[in-house]
């Protein structure tokens, strides 16, 4: 308990570092993601194209 | 060239957490900000990385423009999209970094104003490539390129000509860093060079492959009889 409180200070008190940390992150995954989504659209269409 | 991009990747991965851990444990904390300025670690080397991307999209625009050479087009539209992921990444850690440390979250600071300037232009350089479909949308957003890459020296420069909140350059400017500091930054941007050169790749080949799907639709439209459709 006193180990997980302490955790919880030690990531109150660096909130903004582990804050700029994580959100430089989430924007390269989000754009990773929307890239991963691209190529899965376009692997239905050359699937598609491959039926005709 | 394919079989290089697994291993590429896995480098990239790894030099990344090596770069993680320098920039969070390794790096001696700063005398007067503490822990916060390890933000710097990521926020400059992605300024960095940002400004390249808008060079070689510059450089791309500028061989489309002479020679209308399609693989240049593919160049500038995948740099372009990419730096303005990296842009974001610096206008979102830097207010971060500033609340702590100025007190504030924004202010309209000369070079604070020009990176954000920066980013609008080359979003509005991707919102001209998505949504015109004239023919010569390469053409134009290649001009709206070399203009809007005018604005990078500006922003690089604003704070070695002009007084203003933003810290001094730490190399070669006024500002001076701790070796172990810079040895950590370098360590830092040489990760997320390789880190944009990786994305860059798949965007290139994701673009490439779109093209082609295309070109193919098109002629298939082509071939089919009147009446069929």
């Amino acid at each position: 308990m006193t180990y997980l409180r302490s955790l919880l200070q030690y990531l109150y008190d660096n909130r903004f570092l582990y804050s700029a940390y994580t959100a430089t992150w989430v924007i390269h995954i989000a754009y990773l993601g929307t890239l991963v989504r691209r190529y899965g659209r376009l692997r239905n269409e050359i699937e598609e194209l491959k039926q005709k | 060239m394919k079989r290089l991009f697994p291993v590429f990747g896995v480098l990239t991965a790894l030099l990344l957490s090596y770069a993680l851990y320098e920039a969070l444990v390794a790096a001696p904390t700063e005398r007067t900000m503490g822990d916060v300025q390890r933000i710097f670690y990521y926020h400059v080397p992605s300024a960095w990385t940002a400004f390249i991307l808008f060079f070689v999209n510059f450089v791309a625009s500028i061989v489309y423009l002479a020679r209308r050479n399609p693989k240049a087009d593919i160049v500038a539209l995948v740099t372009a999209e990419v730096g303005v992921v990296f842009c974001s990444v610096v206008l979102v850690t830097g207010p971060i970094w500033a609340r702590p440390v100025w007190g504030i979250w924004w202010t309209w600071d000369l070079r604070l104003t020009l990176t954000l300037v920066l980013w609008l232009i080359y979003v509005s350089y991707l919102v001209l490539r998505k949504f015109s479909s004239s023919g010569q949308t390469p053409l134009l957003a290649a001009v709206l390129a070399v203009l809007g890459a005018l604005d990078v020296p500006l922003v690089y420069f604003s704070i070695w000509f002009f007084r203003t909140q933003h810290p001094q350059p730490v190399i070669g400017g006024g500002g001076s860093i701790d070796p172990r500091m810079l040895h950590v930054l370098l360590i830092n941007w040489l990760a997320f060079s390789c880190f944009a050169f990786l994305v860059c790749w798949s965007r290139y080949r994701l673009e490439v492959l779109q093209r082609e799907v295309e070109e193919t639709q098109a002629l298939e439209a082509l071939m089919e009889p009147r009446g069929s459709r």
